[in-house]
């Protein structure tokens, strides 16, 4: 039989237990209220007013002494000094001694212009003041910038420079300070104009003017210099000029080339277009067939080579730039390069079974030899009345061409030649 | 059941089991495959910023030019150009945010971009976390190249906030502040960037006690002459009641509006001699920035009834809104500027309350950030409505000192006993000498249960109203308003809590039923109503649920008690 347990035997574990369970509890609602905690915030004291010292005006760069006090608050006392310039906040911190305390901000906090927020704090007090930080006198190189860069010469349209004139720390100039600007115009005469800068920058129009040619820009702004810009003054709209051909006359032959060409094309203050301006040609040839032909300037004048036409006759031609009209000229194919009879002679050859046909000799106008290379064209009549056309090309004067005899129907035959403004034929029999 | 049928219904379970993880598997597989297998979105490869942000509300306003600006500036070269600069601020901010000035390229160039990121930098290297929001602009251009290359204007209100914090999260500077700055912007790389920025005045407005200036109400609209509230050139009392509908409370009040159950619930409120209504309008469920159409003809629809009806209504703003985050707060600007200027001439407001008991938001976000965005709403709802009243219904007589001088009307709430009512106004009077002021909430549930001890009858609710209107009528108050007309069924638990012992009282402050007849302290609130309610036995406080069942209790304990001490001594054990 075993031990009889007491009561306060039953109850220690239960009571151990209990406690245990009880620690636990407190210590985890201890954690739960630690962590559920906000971080507790430190409220800004306003509080007593704290007098401050500043300067009320410093150029960009230099250290500004700010004294902040008397204060009633013990020596030791942390203050804090934040200064909220043009971009951002900085922080200084020192303490107070003898009731004041001195804080030097040193250049490079200082090298945005515009107006700086100072506050003060301590843990009883709170002051405030403001600062301005003057922009420095401009430094090189001084920035133009010069838009459009090409103006038209017209007396009309404007050019427009603008300078943006920082200081050693990037800062615009302030309002007010002059910018010289000094133009030399495509004549020569040099203009200076004195602009007062605003809002950063420093701005005039220019005159284009009546002369085309390249006006130099220069700006200064105290003794700072830049380097030079330009504006190109290029010719206004085109007034009217013409068109000529070069040689006048061509044969027809579909070879040779002639040139068209403009007069100098120039505004109405006589200025010619700038080089590359597009001229196009439209001609219209003598078998009514059009070409337009790109064309473009150089010292105002355009040119283009035409090719001769096959077939003689006239063509116009005119020409178009920035919708000004060209007079029409008129160029002549004269008949070409052949004249007169042509003799022609159609040879069989059994052999080959071929039948031979030979040309010449072509002579032009003055009894000279057509050009070698001249297309000539033989047309084949066999004796059903079937037309086949043969081509050669002359050498020397002649030229000749084969056609197979199997291709003919057997009978009489004729070969007609035609070559320029000649003519030829012959007679043949096929077997 | 047969061995063999439970062994087939076994395994016919266990292979159903098996498809629907083979499914699964296949299924997450397959969706794993697909995923490995696309690819970036080619949508990514064209990650074009936008130029503005679309939640961003920042007001911008534009001034026409002055003088010669160059080159005639045409409206979509205005737009970019001003875009340009608000985005050079958004990235400004959210570099700040950040930490990090790698956005700032994209709105900056030249010095102004090297001044930005140098500070933004040495903010971090100082261990500051600047939380820097830009709120609106007043833009006016001032030169437009005739290339279109180079710009320049002037920000002649640039109003921005502050908030600056330590290294251990303290808040070291809060500040708001209205600015002039000179801007030059030049065109790169087919967008506008700000070259140059230099702020050329400052003003910091510290709106703690700043005197916004006197409304100047139109013909009858409620003024303020001093402790008084005038109405037609006659002092204008306040009787007035916080209103929800009985069966749409809170959340759910705009979205079921009512007009016959409002209009029937007006009627009721005049019936009672009540002359002014508070009611109150969620920032969220109002659209936030973009305020909601529909709900603002609601609202003013609830104005006209309540005009029709001879009430004043007090509407308060921001209901709900317990983020103060600068950032949002050009949002919250929008919705003020939507709703005020809407209804800046309505007859029946009698003020804007601007926030419900802000002050309890003070331990959870913190007292300067709280008072800051007060005090900027404050100037803005001035600017909105030159008319109305302003006010802000504080939670306690104590907290309402704040803003004294700026706000035309006190309002504060009081749920405690009306013993000591009198003198936290005395103190309050004191601090505020010729504002009027006026108990924008009081009230007591005639909740009970026999489970809390915490509960009340009519006849006490009665009493409490009696004493707390016989005491405001012997200082110089210009009214109260009641909590509130009807008992409700329901109370969300962002309004009190979960808990029984919350939502109880909350659903029973009203001095009608839910069924609208009235309990006995409706009959006070009248102007003039006798007040003399007969004092209620020192016993009758225990003739509640909760007291009548903790007696039964005792009384069963004690019979219980009893019959185990009989037990014992007759030897029978105590079981």
């Amino acid at each position: 039989m075993g031990r009889t347990v007491t009561q306060n035997e039953l109850l220690k574990p239960c009571i151990h237990r209990f406690l245990y369970l009880l620690r636990s509890g407190i210590f985890l609602l201890a954690l739960m209220l630690v962590a559920c905690t906000a971080r507790p915030q430190m409220p800004i004291q306003r509080g007593v007013q704290l007098p401050m010292m500043v300067p009320s005006n410093v150029i960009v760069g230099q250290s500004i002494p700010v004294t902040i006090g008397p204060s009633a608050e013990p020596d030791g006392t942390m203050v804090m000094l934040i200064a909220l310039d043009s971009f951002g906040p900085r922080t200084y911190s020192a303490t107070l001694s003898g009731g004041s305390v001195r804080f030097i901000i040193p250049g490079e906090d200082t090298q945005r212009a515009g107006i700086v927020l100072l506050m003060a704090r301590t843990p009883n007090g709170y002051g405030t003041a403001s600062i301005v930080l003057q922009a420095g006198p401009a430094i090189a190189p001084l920035t133009l910038h010069v838009g459009p860069h090409t103006v038209p010469a017209d007396g009309i349209s404007l050019g427009m420079v603008v300078a943006i004139p920082n200081d050693t720390y990037g800062n615009a100039i302030s309002s007010g300070d002059p910018v010289e600007l000094r133009f030399q115009n495509p004549t020569g005469t040099i203009v200076t104009r004195d602009v007062a800068a605003q809002n950063g920058i420093a701005w005039i129009r220019m005159p284009g003017g009546t002369q085309a040619g390249r006006m130099l820009v220069v700006g200064r702004a105290g003794t700072a210099h830049g380097p030079e810009a330009d504006l190109s003054l290029t010719a206004g709209w085109p007034i009217s000029f013409t068109l000529m051909a070069d040689p006048a006359t061509l044969p027809a032959d579909g070879h040779r080339l002639l040139t068209l060409r403009t007069s100098v094309i120039r505004d109405r203050y006589g200025n010619p277009m700038p080089d590359g301006t597009l001229l196009t040609l439209i001609v219209t040839m003598p078998d009514g067939t059009m070409q337009n032909i790109p064309a473009y300037t150089i010292d105002g004048v355009a040119e283009a080579p035409l090719q001769a036409a096959r077939e003689p006759g006239i063509a116009q031609a005119i020409g178009t730039v920035y919708g000004m009209t060209s007079m029409p000229l008129e160029i002549t194919f004269s008949a070409g390069p052949a004249v007169g009879k042509i003799q022609v002679v159609a040879e069989m050859d059994q052999q080959s079974h071929l039948l031979r046909v030979r040309v010449g000799p072509l002579l032009g106008q003055l009894g000279q030899l057509t050009p070698d290379g001249t297309l000539v064209t033989m047309v084949v009549t066999d004796a059903a009345g079937r037309s086949q056309s043969i081509s050669g090309t002359t050498d020397t004067g002649y030229a000749s061409a084969t056609i197979a005899l199997s291709a003919l129907t057997p009978g009489a035959g004729r070969v007609n030649v035609r070559v320029g403004s000649g003519q030829g034929e012959t007679a043949f029999s096929v077997p | 059941m047969s061995k063999t049928r439970l062994k087939l219904i076994i395994w016919l379970f266990l292979g159903f089991c098996c498809a629907v993880i083979g499914l699964a598997t296949v299924s997450v597989s397959s969706r794993l495959l697909a995923f490995f297998q696309r690819g970036a979105d080619p949508a990514t490869a064209l990650n074009i910023v936008p130029n503005v942000v679309p939640d961003i509300g920042v007001k911008l306003t534009l001034l026409p030019e002055q003088g010669d600006v160059g080159r005639m500036i045409d409206n979509y070269t205005r737009e970019q150009l001003a875009q340009a600069y608000m985005r050079a601020w958004l990235e400004w901010n959210l570099a700040y945010a950040r930490g990090d000035a790698r956005g700032l390229p994209t709105a900056f160039t030249g010095p102004a971009l090297l001044a930005a990121r140098a500070t933004i930098e040495s903010a971090v290297d100082q261990g500051l976390m600047v939380t820097q929001v830009d709120l609106a602009h007043r833009l006016q251009m001032t030169f437009y190249s005739i290339d279109g290359s180079v710009a320049t204007l002037t920000d002649l209100g640039s109003n921005e906030v502050r908030l600056i914090r330590d290294r251990t999260g303290a808040l070291i500077y809060t500040g708001e502040t209205q600015a002039t700055y000179a801007a030059v912007l030049v065109f790169e790389d087919g967008r506008w960037r700000v070259r140059q920025l230099t702020r050329t005045t400052l003003e910091a407005l510290d709106g703690t006690n700043k005197v916004l200036g006197q409304p100047q109400p139109a013909a009858a609209m409620v003024s303020v002459r001093g402790t008084d509230l005038v109405l037609d050139g006659k002092p204008y009392a306040i009787a007035g009641i916080n209103y929800y509908p009985q069966a749409t409370p809170w959340e759910l009040f705009w979205p079921n509006y009512t007009p016959a159950l409002i209009e029937r619930d007006l009627v009721r409120m005049r019936s009672l001699g009540l002359n002014t209504v508070r009611i109150f309008i969620p920032y969220e469920q109002f659209g936030g920035r973009d305020v909601r159409p529909d709900l603002l003809d609601r609202l003013g629809d609830f104005l006209d009834r309540a005009h029709a009806n001879q009430l004043k209504v007090i509407v308060t703003l921001f209901d709900f809104r317990g983020d103060y985050n600068p950032l949002l707060w050009p949002q919250s600007d929008r919705h003020l500027e939507t709703i005020l200027t809407r209804f800046m001439d309505h007859p029946a407001i009698l003020a804007w309350d601007l926030k419900n008991e802000p002050d309890l938001d003070y331990k959870r976000v913190g007292r300067e950030t709280v008072d800051l965005w007060l005090a900027h709403s404050l100037r803005l709802a001035r600017t909105y409505d030159p008319h109305h009243l302003i006010t802000i219904g504080w939670s306690s007589a104590e907290v309402a000192t704040t803003f004294g001088q700026a706000l035309d009307l006190i309002s504060f709430h009081d749920y405690l006993p009306p013993q000591g009512l009198l003198a936290r106004y005395a103190q309050l009077r004191t601090a505020l000498p010729g504002r009027p002021i006026i108990l924008g909430e009081y009230g007591l549930p005639t909740w009970n249960s026999p489970f809390f001890p915490n509960g009340h009858t009519e006849a006490e609710q009665a009493n409490y109203y009696a004493d707390v209107l016989s005491a405001l009528h012997t200082t110089d108050a210009a009214g109260s308003l009641a909590w509130t007309l009807y008992d409700y069924g329901r109370v969300p638990a962002s309004v009190a809590g979960s808990w029984p012992w919350q939502t109880g009282p909350q659903q029973q402050l009203g001095l009608l039923h839910a069924n609208g007849t009235p309990k006995p302290a409706a009959a006070l609130l009248r102007p003039g109503a006798d007040l003399a309610v007969a004092p209620l036995p020192w016993w009758a406080r225990f003739l509640k649920p909760f007291w009548l069942f903790l007696g039964f209790l005792v009384l069963l304990g004690g019979r219980v008690a009893w019959r185990l001490v009989r037990r014992r001594r007759m030897g029978k054990g105590w079981i």
